[in-house]
């Protein structure tokens, strides 16, 4: 280390600047050509496709026909749905789950953890041939029940040993104490226990909501039905569909990528501090 | 030869500032202190010092050298860590020898300094652990080791001992003065622990709040504190301090009365710009108040705790205005709370501070209170 | 311990026990046993043993495709290592520098792409390559590179690089994020001793900070084996079921897709396909038991 404000420091200073600019760079201008040239007439597009779209070039042509061409909202009302519900079931069954294995000693605790734990690095996908199978015999084929059904049992195992890390490190004398004052421990986990993980919920969260709305291949297999596609799935139909209208495309992409990059940014913080805290080791 | 001078060395971290100008000049071989409560930027002092933060304005020379901008190694100096900082893939052997690696020495003179090394600090049996498979004070002195391998100029310490248990620290604490007697070399030493402070310091420095509160040593301190902060802080328990006014003043005598009608006189200080009517804190360390009413100055007060040491106990006083007091009574003391006790001083065991918190200059030729 | 066991945690337990044993586990378990078993016209199953496995390893009809796949997805995984693992540990050091302003920015940027979907992010890169809207030439043509420039996912020889590349682009996010969380749970006073004893910011992170982030490499690098042989959105929503040019993007993910489902002319067989999922089961199984017990057993964790 030379010490600070010297010529060599402020040179490699530079220099990471220049490496860390240039690949944010590179991760971020395909997704903002995308973004600006949605907002184009056709010819735009094609004349000057790095130009930022002006007076003479904007237009909102690709936007109408996609809204008009497909069920955008039914498709992102589904995804929102399927999402939701599927993590309301994860956090609290979850939690559930953690909780028995974090704050109890029984016989086969260790066992049922592991049991529990496949499911983190043994992909549900590979389980699909007989999913179907169990999902046509319970009758619930083109449904988001079985999308509810089944992305809930693939994000559980990750969510119980995130969740019962953090259970792990809520000190036992509050547990005791409670139990000291007589509280069911049905309450114990209610009053106590479920106040306290919140800040997990946040890794959690994204742990689960991010593949689940992100996935095509469950969409694709159990739910393909006009009436249950998620955004996904109908995204990827609708371009397939219309892969020659660069305009729809453009403007459907666009509004695949918006909401999520939005949404992004404004929970990125406990997002990235999930993902930093360790909890995923 | 390494002598250190700090010319009014400033530091921020953006715009608040830490070190508001602090001078200190440390001979060659000298053991220096800088102690001083949590927060009052002894530690970003260390670093400045070691090269590990940039000084923001002022002058760092060793050897008549500035090494502001110069690294840790170029200065010459070696750290020892609060946490050890020992790392934890490497053996001893290669942590002692990763310093000198890092400056290109050859092998065979590596592995000579090692060898060396751990057989001053008795590591040799350990060289092949690592730091997981030692105890406490064993990593300390490999940390302690890694350091003195490195022949540096300047030695500095940053609180080594927090993080031994108290018999521990007391046996290291000779090690390291041990060391220093044999090694010769310079060395700062960081720590909030003025027993430490006094037993190891050729000079101390009292940092509070980023400025230096008084440089001396361990005894100058202690008997010539320059103001309430210093007094407070050496010596232990702390200092009493009790509130007054100067009544009548003649020539370098005081005379100071307190509340409840009590008279403090003859207080013999360094006549100055000080006036009769003027408030003053009076300062009597807890051991030189004794039982008993043969000192010239004496005070009744009742007894609220009794705390036993066995060769001393501490007596807890209420005076009837209020103000607590600390009496170091001898072991053999009968007193009890709840008992009605005289403790008495000597007017030159007294310190007197003037509103402000500074001391008067104590011109008393007692030497029980004297240097 | 009581003789009976406690309601309550049988009560916390049952509901993503439940779930997960009937959605997850079940159908896994199923799935090898299917894969035990063949499929006529009427659909009733009947018992063949390793059959199936036989007939997918040696059968050229099968066997051809197999191998095909599975040889692209080693490529596949291999790009993934030497891309974006690197790049992504580079991004991660780079970032855990000390004075690194902007460094939060930077962080938040750079995993901006993994959170999209991969269907959304094919759908990107189609069109960014796509030679009639010539963007990627003419970004080219302006560094001087225009000859460079050919239609890479539509040539056989480059398709499959060329979206391996893609997912190194969309991922690198994670090992960064994942290495970064590694480096940031490096005491700083390590850091400090390694400056102190003389070590350049470049050997600190050498002799220091990389053999104290090895077990953080290799969670990264087992994550990506996983990640990779159970791959299918990227190249199904590119080049779709067929993985065209010429199955030379075809990798297990839409190896298993189409034999399940059946594409153009061959009609989906359900054993075959569960025979497929099981194969993939096994290699991702000997993968993770390969790290578990050839790496990890040598990555020393330090208590730090």
């Amino acid at each position: 280390m030379r010490a600070i404000g010297q010529p060599r420091q402020i040179a490699s200073s530079t220099l990471i600047h220049v490496i860390l600019l240039s690949y944010t760079l590179i991760a971020l201008w395909p997704i903002f050509l995308i973004v600006i040239n949605a907002f184009k007439t056709r010819k735009a597009i094609f004349r000057d496709p790095m130009g930022l779209p002006d007076t003479a070039s904007f237009s909102l042509g690709g936007f109408s026909k996609v809204l008009a061409r497909s069920d955008f909202e039914l498709y992102f009302g589904n995804s929102l749905t399927v999402t939701i519900v599927t993590l309301g079931i994860v956090l609290l069954t979850g939690a559930m789950a953690a909780w028995a294995l974090a704050g109890y000693r029984f016989r086969g605790n260790t066992l049922l953890g592991l049991y529990l734990a496949i499911g983190i690095m043994v992909p549900i996908r590979l389980g699909s041939v007989s999913i179907l199978q169990l999902i046509v015999d319970l009758n619930l084929v083109n449904t988001l029940t079985a999308l509810i059904l089944v992305y809930s049992a693939q994000s559980l195992p990750l969510a119980i040993f995130i969740l019962a890390e953090f259970m792990h490190q809520i000190p036992k004398d509050l547990v005791e104490a409670a139990r000291c004052d007589g509280v069911s421990e049905y309450k114990i986990f209610y009053a106590v226990i479920l106040p306290l993980i919140r800040p997990a919920i946040a890794t959690v969260g994204v742990f689960t909501m991010v593949p689940v709305w992100n996935d095509l291949w469950f969409p694709l297999i159990l739910a393909p039905g006009d009436n249950t596609q998620t955004i996904t799935l109908g995204v990827q139909q609708f371009i397939g569909q219309y892969v020659t209208d660069w305009n729809a495309v453009l403007a459907a992409l666009t509004l695949a990528i918006v909401p999520i990059l939005l949404l992004y940014l404004l929970f990125s913080r406990q997002l990235i501090r999930g993902l930093t805290s360790g909890a995923v080791k | 030869m390494a002598a250190i001078k700090l010319h009014n060395i400033k530091k921020a971290f953006g715009k608040v500032e830490i070190l508001h100008g602090i001078d200190i000049e440390i001979a060659d071989g000298e053991f220096c202190v800088f102690v001083g409560p949590s927060g009052c930027g002894k530690s970003t002092l260390l670093r400045l010092i070691a090269g590990l933060d940039s000084i923001s304005s002022g002058d760092l020379t060793i050897d008549g050298q500035r090494v502001n901008h110069l690294s840790p190694p170029e200065r010459g100096i070696a750290m020892v860590f609060q946490s050890y900082a020992l790392y934890p893939h490497m053996t001893v052997y290669k942590n002692m020898a990763f310093g000198l690696k890092m400056n290109r020495r050859n092998k065979a003179e590596i592995d000579q300094k090692v060898r060396k090394t751990a057989a001053i600090l008795q590591l040799e049996d350990l060289l092949d652990r690592r730091p997981a498979q030692l105890s406490g004070g064993q990593r300390q002195r490999v940390a302690i080791g890694r350091a003195i391998v490195r022949e540096p100029k300047v030695f500095l310490f940053d609180e080594p001992l927090s993080n031994l248990d108290a018999a521990l620290r007391v046996q290291t604490r000779i090690e390291i003065a041990n060391l220093h007697q044999d090694l010769k070399s310079t060395v700062i030493y960081v720590t909030h622990d003025q027993v430490e402070a006094m037993t190891l310091a050729d000079k101390i420095v009292v940092l509070n709040e980023g400025r230096v509160a008084q440089i001396g040593s361990p005894l100058e301190l202690y008997h010539y504190p320059q103001n309430l902060f210093v007094a407070g802080f050496i010596g232990s328990p702390k200092m009493n301090f009790i509130q007054g006014r100067i009544s009548s003043l003649d020539g370098s005598y005081l005379t100071v009365s307190l509340a409840d009608e009590l008279v403090v006189p003859r207080l013999h200080i360094a006549p100055g710009a000080v006036r009769a009517g003027d408030t003053v804190t009076l300062g009597i360390r807890p051991e030189h108040l004794r039982e008993g009413g043969e000192g010239t100055i004496q005070l009744q007060g009742k007894v609220k705790l009794v705390e036993r040491l066995g060769d001393n106990s501490y007596v807890y006083l209420q005076l009837p205005a209020g103000t607590s007091l600390i009496a170091t009574t001898p072991g053999s003391s009968r007193v009890r709370p709840g008992d009605t006790l005289t403790v008495s001083t000597d007017s030159a065991a007294v310190h007197v501070f003037d509103a402000q918190g500074q001391a008067f200059e104590r011109l008393g030729d007692d030497p029980r209170y004297r240097l | 311990m009581k003789s009976r066991f406690p309601l309550h945690i049988l009560v916390f337990l049952a509901p993503a026990t439940v779930i997960y044993t009937l959605f997850m586990i079940y159908p896994l378990a199923d799935s090898i046993r299917l894969s035990l078993y063949t499929q006529d016209e009427t659909g009733a199953l009947s018992f063949v043993g390793l059959q199936n496995y036989l007939t997918m390893l040696s059968d050229p009809h099968w066997s051809d495709a197999f191998w095909n796949a599975l040889q692209n997805n080693v490529v596949f995984f291999l790009v993934h290592m030497l891309v974006q693992n690197p790049i992504g540990l580079l991004l991660a050091a780079l970032l855990s520098l000390p004075r690194v302003r902007g460094r939060n920015t930077y962080r938040t940027l750079i995993f901006m792409p993994t959170m999209l979907s991969v269907v959304i992010i094919g759908f990107i890169w189609q069109l960014i390559l796509n030679p009639l809207w010539g963007v990627s030439e003419s970004l080219l043509g302006s560094i001087g590179l225009k000859s460079w420039f050919a239609p890479w996912l539509g040539e056989e020889g480059s398709a499959l690089i060329t979206l391996s590349l893609i997912s190194v682009w969309q991922f690198v996010g994670i090992p960064m994020m994942l290495i970064y969380a590694a480096l940031l749970a490096i005491p700083d006073d390590l850091i400090d001793a390694g400056i102190v004893d003389g070590a350049s910011h470049w050997r600190v992170f050498w002799y220091i900070k990389l053999p104290l982030i090895l077990p953080a490499i290799g969670i990264v690098s087992i994550l990506t084996f996983v990640a990779n042989f159970n791959a299918f959105d990227l190249i199904y929503a590119v080049k779709g079921a067929l993985a065209g040019p010429n199955f030379s993007t075809d990798i297990m993910g839409t190896f298993f897709y189409r034999t399940f489902f059946g594409f153009q002319l061959q009609v989906g067989d359900p054993t075959m396909g569960a025979t497929v999922a099981t194969l993939m089961f096994v290699i991702i199984l000997l993968g993770v038991l390969l790290y578990l017990f050839g790496v990890q057993r040598r990555l020393t964790r330090y208590a730090l």
